[in-house]
């Protein structure tokens, strides 16, 4: 501690002689930059009023840079236009939604339109009776069927469900009600499965005896009960089934029953 | 508003109204600087029309930039950057500095030079102004603002040694122009 502090008076007191000509060349660099900064600091401080419109130019400008400053404009814009993206956006969403949803249902109905068409004999037996018609079950329990039953007033534009109604009509004691008709239907794309208890029924003579028998043969086989001629014809039929019984042959059954129906 | 009003009011309430667009202390903003920065912007443009151009380029930008005035330094010192600035881009397409043969400015004749101090502004101006825009940027930026020359070639985009090559000729023909002046003059008289 004691040699640094010599050391620091010895520094600090040191004074050697300068270079002989080093002030020459100061007074010379002195000479040379007075030359240049006189001049250089005049035109530093130089001042000159400028054109009288100067600041009538500035003023319109900044004028038009504020008028184009109307930032929050702009973007409510960009929202707006956002907005209208979206709406149509979601419009094409919906609409195409909708596209696809017809899609899945018109073709039930001109599809069922276009390829069921019925037969003409279903269009004039159900053109005239069946306007506000009721529903009754009758004698025949056919409750399946009635469940499928649908006619409209019109029928010229409902082929399609008339169509349906083919096989009560074709038994031809089914009453229908109106308000029993669907307002959409669907197109049944395979024939309805009905169980074999629907398609039969057990039926049992005066003798008690029970027969199996499809419900189609109902009317062929069932008379009133004061219909005597009809009895003694469904007895005949009786018999002449119970004879062919044995022949394997259908077609005789059939020949027999058309026969029958003529004869009736 | 009159140039006395406008110099009643402090700096800082100049600097307050125009950070709040208030057009009236922009315009005593303007007045206060518009003569000391037309002086700059005569030096660094090529005419009094571009001048003015410059001028009024650099007002629009100090009224913009006034936010990012922090108060470090003095206020007049910002806006004569912003000016020196402005005139460098401006002429930024014309500069057209080529490395060039440098000359030792000891080498260079400093009697004319030194005339200069006799002339008037305004006639000096006129001298500056007919430098090619690349030796007046350099000359003004170098001589009457005081960059060093690193400084020169961080703003221009160009070496030190462009810089001060271009310093030693602008030097050179403002010497060759000052002569053909002083001579002019004497005929005259």
């Amino acid at each position: 501690m004691i040699m640094s502090t010599e050391l620091q008076k010895k520094l600090s007191e040191y004074a050697p002689e300068p270079p002989a000509n080093t002030w020459d060349a100061i007074a010379k660099a002195l000479d040379e930059t007075p030359a240049v900064t006189g001049f250089a600091n005049s035109l530093y401080q130089y001042e000159e009023t400028p054109p009288m419109g100067t600041w009538s130019k500035i003023s319109m400008v900044l004028d038009t840079t504020a008028g184009a400053k109307v930032v929050p404009f702009s973007r409510k814009k960009r929202i707006v236009q956002y907005v209208a993206a979206a709406v149509i956006l979601l419009a094409f969403v919906l609409g195409a939604g909708l596209m696809i949803g017809n899609r899945t249902t018109t073709p039930s109905i001109t599809g069922s339109n276009a390829s069921i068409k019925p037969s003409a004999d279903t269009e004039t037996k159900n053109a005239g009776p069946h306007n506000d018609v009721a529903v009754s079950t009758g004698q025949i329990p056919n409750s399946s069927f009635e469940r499928e039953v649908a006619v409209v007033s019109n029928h010229k534009e409902n082929r399609s469900i008339i169509s349906r109604i083919r096989p009560s009509t074709r038994l031809g004691n089914v009453l229908l009600a109106s308000n029993f008709i669907p307002k959409t239907a669907e197109r049944k794309q395979t024939v309805p499965n009905y169980p074999a208890s629907e398609k039969y029924m057990v039926y049992s003579d005066n003798d008690g005896n029970a027969m199996k028998l499809p419900k189609k043969l109902f009317d062929f086989i069932t008379c009133v009960r004061e219909d005597l001629l009809c009895k003694e014809q469904m007895q005949q039929l009786q018999e002449k089934l119970a004879a062919t019984s044995l022949n394997t042959d259908f077609t005789g059954v059939l020949e027999i029953l058309n026969n029958l129906k003529e004869n009736q | 508003m009159s140039e006395g009003s406008n110099h009643t009011i402090s700096e800082s309430d100049l600097i307050e109204g125009c950070l709040r667009g208030d057009r009236k202390m922009q315009q005593a903003l303007y007045q206060r600087f518009a003569s000391k920065m037309y002086g700059v912007c005569l030096r660094y443009a090529g005419s009094a029309e571009e001048a003015e151009d410059v001028l009024q380029e650099g007002f629009i930008k100090v009224f913009n930039k006034i936010g990012s005035f922090r108060g470090d330094g003095s206020f007049e010192g910002w806006i004569r950057r912003i000016f020196v600035n402005t005139a460098i881009e401006y002429y930024r397409k014309k500069i057209y500095l080529q490395p060039i043969t440098e000359y030792e400015e000891d080498t260079l004749e400093g009697k004319y030079l030194s005339v200069l101090d006799k002339l008037e502004e305004k006639d000096i101006i006129q001298l500056v102004q007919q430098l090619s825009p690349g030796y007046r940027t350099v000359f003004n930026m170098y001589v009457i603002e005081g960059y060093s020359h690193k400084q020169i070639a961080e703003a221009l985009g160009i070496s030190e040694g462009t810089s001060k090559s271009q310093l030693s000729r602008a030097k050179q023909i403002l010497q060759d122009m000052v002569k053909q002046f002083i001579e002019r003059r004497k005929r005259v008289q």
